[in-house]
């Protein structure tokens, strides 16, 4: 089973795939509306928002949770390095 | 554990059956789980860091759930951090307090989980869906 480069989750179904394509690396969470992967900058910033809606984090935390994240998956490694 | 907690959202279609997932995953691990959040601010930032990446994927499948039963009208309309954090901190209540819950070495979450589940999800529900 492929699991996504950009955030890690694990992609099962066709719907898991970024605009429903096999061939993809990249998770449906982690495309934009036309099919391509998001920039850093874009991912960092929804996974941001994501953890602060859903755990209510400060903004500052999140952004670091986020980052360390990132920095674990292959699609964001250059970043860190 | 993560990997467990990835398959969670995968086969549950309710809000209940998520927490019961939940409950099971965290049964499995009750010992070192009830370690790491009690010992979690002494611990090293590679590991507080991976504390916090766990909490967020279990964060995505809650949200993912619990959102399509707002949507559904089943579950009341409240910020998904609150809805997520109670139930963590309900359930980190019980394990951090084992000693008071139970006086024996038995899980404190198997013991309790019928009561935990039926509270929380009434806590939540619309009071036309009351979870007996």
């Amino acid at each position: 089973m492929k699991t996504c480069i950009a955030c890690g989750m694990p992609m099962e179904n066709i719907s898991d795939f970024a605009a429903n394509d096999q061939g993809k690396d990249y998770c449906v969470h982690c495309s934009r509306s036309d099919g391509e992967m998001q920039s850093f900058e874009e991912k960092k910033e929804n996974l941001t928002k994501f953890i602060v809606r859903t755990q209510g984090f400060d903004e500052s935390a999140a952004g670091r949770i986020a980052e360390n994240m990132m920095r674990k998956l292959p699609a964001w490694k250059k970043y860190f390095d | 554990m993560g990997a467990s907690l990835h398959m969670l959202a995968k086969k549950c279609d309710s809000v209940e059956n998520l927490l019961k997932e939940h409950l099971n995953v965290l049964e499995e691990y009750e010992a070192f789980y009830s370690r790491l959040i009690s010992e979690k601010n002494r611990l090293p930032d590679e590991a507080k860091s991976t504390f916090a990446i766990i909490q967020s994927t279990v964060a995505f499948h809650f949200s993912s759930v619990i959102e399509r039963e707002i949507e559904k009208g089943t579950v009341k309309k409240l910020p998904i951090h609150m809805l997520f954090n109670t139930w963590l901190g309900l359930v980190h209540y019980y394990l951090l307090n084992k000693e008071f819950f139970s006086d024996t070495n038995e899980s404190v979450l198997r013991r309790y989980r019928a009561e935990l589940l039926s509270a929380y999800l009434n806590l939540i529900k619309k009071e036309s869906e009351v979870y007996e």
